[in-house]
């Protein structure tokens, strides 16, 4: 064989092979699915006989033909419905594939393969759902007698499937010179659209007429096609680019007879010819008929079985979308501009320079020569890379220029009034992508005017244009591709949506209660929401939603619906701008690594060793991660790899088996010595015993490490050893033996020449059969612990010690300073203690100077805590250690209350007294706030200001009480933002100004302040939040709430100052 | 620049398109196959991986070749045709007049 022909023959065989790796898990599906089979996975399958059939064909492999030809008729009767694919049809297929594979593998062979067998099965299968008249059809020729008097033999099979199936049969001659070349048309576009409209039963190219390649050029070139298809006679001249007049109808299915009969070819030439005499001889006119018809099997079969054709699967929307599917089936080859091509030559040029350069200076040993031969290859690589990017880019036009037909087609079938209009057609994105985007795309766009799009009539009642418009636009933003698909129909009603979930057991009502509109609409991707009449009786929307979402995970894309009801919906996608290198994150498993593309990452999260216990439990049979009140489910990487769970011995470096099982579930410390231990562990014991100290159950190196995970319709948690950076990976595609998995999505190599398996979240949420837990008890139970939570507010402790044995907060914002000092540093003067600081003289105080506490020993570290009281610095005498605390403890105001200490909390075991540094000093510097007592003083006859003061923490109320009743100012107290309304509107009138905490149960004091604006009388009142949470965004949602000024709560210098400020025509001036 | 090249082997002679199979390149073409057939050539490859168009001369000198070689008792052997021409091939069932035989 000559090497074209081993070219050639290779690549058949290559194809032909890849196409046969997934048929049969296809196969099976379709089995399982019985009569509910997937269109799309049918016809894969077809198409793959099909392809065989023609290529085999074109090698001369008869027998492979005949085989793929007889396998292609029975998938075609399953695609139409005529046969159910049960267990016994699908595993004839099965084998008849097998046996196709066995051809491919040894071509050369194939002919001389028995397929006797398989040839009877796939015969009796097929007439075995035929009446018995037409059993013979499936073995037997028809032939059909052409205007000009010559026949054209087409399988019967293949006729009556065209007739069962209720489609026009029709015969056109082309004279390809004058109608197509002549006429300025594309024969390749002409075809192409006559496949996507129906069937070609046969068709033939009069070979005599253009004669050798000596005889005289011909002025015609007639083209004679049988021709079954849906499409109506008044639109068939336009379907098939001919006038009308040039287009006979063979079979009209409306008639239920046809015109020119199907006459069976007789075995013998002479039976043949008397066959033939039998027809008329000339162009029969569409309306007359013969008058005595030949009764024929296949005539009987068309008026005897027509009704058992599934009126739900029309055989014409099968044949149209099937062609064009077909038509639309991305091509291995790609066009790529002549300029492009040139920049490839010249950068590989440049690749091969820098290679020389690089391996000259390798050989020298010379280090700046590798160094700039490396950066030059670095250059050329990443400047090679966006240039090969840039052929496999196409305008997304490619998949927008198909919708104007389709919209044009649908206007007319459902009688509505639709103008499509398209942004954006020269964006472009990956190849992969735009053949990628056909079928959702072509969704959604049906769906818009399907189910979107109101009828006239409809739409004028509601006072909208008659005419509907959907439309298509492409842009890029922020790196990424994003298709908008908008309609101004009916838009989705989530709460019919709701219904039907529930109805269809699909989410529980407690579920529902929390969801957000949004939410709702969202249940749209459901796949028990997918088919058609289920989701046109309710909303009118989600038709094959699940199948889009499919689609768009695989594409790596994201999918967002707004939708407004009477006003019409938008969908937006958002689409890398390629697959071929994507950002993603870097984890390991085992001794492996893996990729995660940064698109499903939604964030990651480290969980320290000692809240494993607190932050993990199991719900229904399910780990789940607590984050922030939402439970998350989890998936163990390691168990997904079949490995065990492990440690690594910090000692010995070595990766150890451990006893853990299941992630929260934690093995107590004496768990070893309840269960009899194996040898194995026994030692491990003893290893465990001796490093107790060091014992990794408490050691850093047992933190869990998180990925957040998204599939867009659920979030989960993946458990992974480590985690690695961030990189651009390059996309590689799985071999043939890795592509059952579901959960990789690809591979790629990394620097160091290692692969890492690229993580397909949906199918890894798939594979490991992750349960949502949102609907259970325990997730309404754990949002309303995070709730709680989130209501307490948090506060910021200096923690010290007083005596060896008295751990003492102060709030920071209390704090200057912190001071390490010495004992000599001490001074003791007019019987205060101070000490220089800062060229001053600072008063020091410790906490037994008011309070029944430890005096400090001074042979202890000492620090001094700097802080500011009555506009003056005074120092507070306090031991190490020290540490900073940030908790939302509750405080106990009466256990340890006294003099200055202003109440207590207990922290991990430990009692921790509170310091009030203003008591405190003026316990001990009584003299030093003169002006506070006289402005008190002279507000006694209760002339002052009131203020309401709203705050759910009894010890931070009744400690900003004190102050702001020091200063003189009548306090009313409420603790929450709800009682706080209430109490300003009974006491409207005598009201100054609302202090208030942001955090509160009840009514939140944001919620408050919005209750106060709202009110015109309340306009000028002023409203001073007090918080532990000031950063820039809570003061800006204050600010837009309507709150005046923000407060930093316990910090009573700025508190008093604002106070002054709001109230100064109330509150006296300052006197001091 | 010629649409075709012509590499000749005793009676097998190879021809690779150089555009499209179309009006233009057909007239070019068909002396060319003539003079090879006439000259003994009864094994016509035709390399047709340049070719991402046809028209109807293009069918029509094929079919023309075909018909030449077929009275010399020859072969015509196309290949590297691309997808869409194989699929438009495939519906005029002009697969059964080009078969691509293995040797």
């Amino acid at each position: 064989m000559s090497s074209e022909m081993d070219f050639l023959l290779n690549e058949f065989v290559a194809e032909s092979r890849e196409m046969l790796s997934n048929i049969e898990s296809d196969l099976l599906i379709i089995e399982k699915s019985g009569a509910n089979f997937s269109d799309k996975l049918i016809n894969n399958v077809f198409r793959a006989a099909h392809s065989i059939k023609g290529a085999s064909g074109l090698f001369g492999f008869t027998k492979m033909q005949e085989l793929a030809h007889k396998t292609e008729t029975v998938l075609d009767m399953i695609r139409t419905h005529l046969i159910t694919p049960d267990a016994e049809v699908v595993n004839i297929l099965l084998m008849a594939f097998d046996k196709l594979r066995d051809m491919i593998n040894q071509p050369n062979a194939s002919n001389e393969q028995n397929i006797t067998e398989n040839i009877i099965s796939l015969t009796g299968l097929a007439t075995a759902f035929l009446p018995t008249e037409e059993k013979g059809a499936f073995s037997r020729s028809t032939s059909v007698k052409l205007p000009d008097g010559f026949l054209i033999s087409i399988p019967e099979i293949d006729l009556n499937l065209a007739i069962k199936q209720k489609t026009f049969i029709y015969f056109a001659e082309y004279d390809l010179l004058n109608d197509i070349d002549r006429a300025g048309k594309d024969l390749l576009d002409v075809m192409r659209v006559l496949v996507a409209f129906g069937k070609v039963l046969d068709a033939r190219v009069n070979y005599s007429v253009i004669g050798k390649l000596d005889d005289e050029v011909n002025t015609k070139l007639p083209l004679q096609v049988l021709f079954a298809t849906d499409v109506e006679p008044k639109e068939i001249g336009c379907a098939m680019e001919l006038p009308g007049e040039r287009v006979i109808v063979v079979h009209d299915p409306r008639q239920g007879e046809n015109i020119l009969l199907p006459i069976p070819i007789a075995p013998s030439s002479g039976a043949k010819e008397s066959a033939i005499q039998q027809l008329p001889s000339t162009t029969l006119p569409q309306e007359n008929k013969p008058s005595t018809p030949p009764k024929t099997a296949s005539a009987q079969a068309s008026s005897g079985t027509s009704s058992s054709v599934p009126s739900s699967h029309p055989a014409p929307e099968n044949g149209r979308s099937g062609g064009l599917e077909e038509a639309s089936h991305g091509d291995s080859t790609i066009r790529v501009s002549l300029d492009i091509l040139e920049n490839l030559m010249n950068l590989a040029g440049e690749l091969v320079l820098s290679r020389n350069q690089l391996r000259e200076a390798l050989s020298q040993k010379d280090e700046k020569g590798i160094l700039s031969g490396s950066q030059r290859i670095n250059l050329v690589t990443t400047e090679l890379q966006e240039v090969i990017m840039q052929t496999r880019m196409q305008p997304i036009g490619n998949v927008f220029g198909k919708f104007p037909r389709l919209v044009r087609d649908l206007t007319r079938e459902l009688k509505k009034e639709i103008n499509l209009q398209i942004e954006g057609k020269e964006v472009e994105m990956d190849k992969t992508l735009v053949e990628g985007l056909n079928d959702p795309l072509t969704h959604m766009v049906r769906n818009a005017c399907d189910h979107g799009i109101e009828l006239p009539e409809k739409r004028v009642d509601s006072g909208k244009k008659a005419a509907g418009t959907v439309s298509l636009r492409a842009y890029h933003e922020a790196g990424q591709v994003v298709i908008e698909i908008t309609d101004d129909g009916k838009g989705i009603d989530p709460e019919r949506l709701a219904a039907a979930a529930i109805e269809k057991g699909l989410v529980s009502q407690d579920a529902l209660q929390g969801m957000s509109e949004k939410e709702k609409i969202a249940l749209i991707f459901l796949p028990g929401l997918s088919t058609a009449e289920k989701v046109t009786g309710l909303s009118g929307r989600g038709v094959g939603m699940d199948v889009v979402k499919t689609n768009l995970d695989h594409l790596g894309g994201k999918i967002e619906i707004d939708s407004k009801i009477g006003k019409g919906s938008l969908f937006r996608i958002k689409l890398p701008l390629t697959l071929a290198i994507i950002p993603s994150l870097l984890f390991s498993a085992g001794q492996q690594r893996f990729a995660i593309p940064q698109i499903n990452v939604v964030e990651i999260l480290r969980i320290p060793v000692a809240q494993i216990q607190k932050r993990i439990e199991i719900v229904s049979g399910v780990e789940v991660l607590n984050l922030r009140g939402k439970l998350v489910p989890l998936v163990v990487f390691r168990e997904i790899l079949g490995l065990e769970t492990s440690y690594l011995d910090k000692e010995t470096l070595e990766e150890l088996p451990s006893r853990r099982q299941g992630i929260a579930n934690r093995r107590s410390r004496d768990d070893s010595q309840k269960n009899a231990p194996s040898e194995k562990a026994k030692k491990m014991i003893n290893k465990e015993d001796k490093r107790s100290e060091r014992d990794r159950r408490f050691d850093a190196s047992g933190d869990l490490n998180i990925i957040i995970v998204t599939t867009g319709l659920m979030q989960y948690g993946v458990v992974v050893d480590q985690l690695y950076n961030n990189e651009e990976i390059v996309v590689k595609p799985l071999g043939r033996h890795l592509k059952g998995l579901q959960e990789y999505a690809g591979a790629t190599i990394m620097g160091d020449g290692k692969v890492a398996l690229i993580i397909d979240s949906s199918g890894l949420a798939a594979k490991s059969h992750l349960k949502s837990v949102s609907e259970t008890k325990r997730a309404s139970e754990a949002e309303e612990e995070a709730l709680k939570e989130r209501r307490q507010d948090i506060q910021n402790f200096l923690l010290f010690f007083n005596g060896p044995k008295e751990e003492c907060a102060i709030p920071l914002e209390m704090v200057r300073r912190v001071e390490r000092i010495t004992k000599s540093q001490i001074e003791f003067l007019g019987g205060r203690r101070t000490m220089q600081y800062r060229g001053v003289s600072l008063p020091l105080v410790t906490l037994s100077d008011a309070a029944k506490v430890q005096t400090i020993s001074e042979n202890q570290e000492l620090l001094v805590v700097v802080s500011s009281v009555e506009d003056k610095e005074v120092g507070l005498l306090v031991t190490m250690p020290v540490d900073a605390l940030e908790t939302k403890v509750a405080i106990d105001q009466t256990t340890m209350r006294q003099k200055g200490v202003a109440g207590s909390f207990i922290l991990k075991g430990r009692t921790i007294m509170v310091v009030d540094i203003y008591e405190l000093v003026q316990t001990v510097h009584a003299d030093w706030a003169p002006a506070q007592k006289l402005r008190a003083a002279s507000l006694a006859g209760g002339k002052g200001p009131t203020i309401i003061l709203a705050e759910d923490s009894d010890f931070f109320r009744s400690h900003v009480k004190r102050l702001i009743e020091s200063e003189g100012i009548n306090v009313i107290e409420a603790c929450n933002g709800l009682i706080a309304w209430q109490l300003l509107e009974k006491h409207a009138s005598k009201v100054n100004a609302v202090l208030t905490d942001i955090e509160m149960p009840e009514m939140t004091g944001l919620e408050l302040t919005r209750q106060i604006r709202k009110e015109q009388r309340f306009a000028n009142l002023p409203v001073i939040g007090l918080t532990s949470l000031a950063g820039e965004q809570n003061i800006e949602e204050g600010k837009a709430a309507g709150i005046t000024e923000y407060l930093v709560k316990l910090d009573q210098e700025k508190l008093r100052t604002a106070l002054h400020r709001f109230l100064s025509d109330e509150v006296i001036t300052d006197v001091s | 620049m010629s649409c075709a090249q012509v590499n000749r082997e005793k009676e097998k002679a190879t021809v690779i398109l150089q555009t499209d199979l179309v009006a233009v390149s057909t007239a070019e073409l068909r002396p060319i196959f003539l003079n090879l057939i006439k000259d003994g050539v009864t094994s016509l490859w035709l390399d047709m991986t340049a070719a991402k168009k046809i028209d109807s001369q293009g069918i029509s000198i094929l079919v023309a070749s075909c018909n030449s070689l077929d009275a010399v008792h020859g072969e015509l052997v196309l290949f590297g045709v691309s997808a869409p021409i194989v699929s438009l091939f495939q519906t005029l069932q002009l697969s059964r007049k080009f078969k691509i035989n293995p040797a």
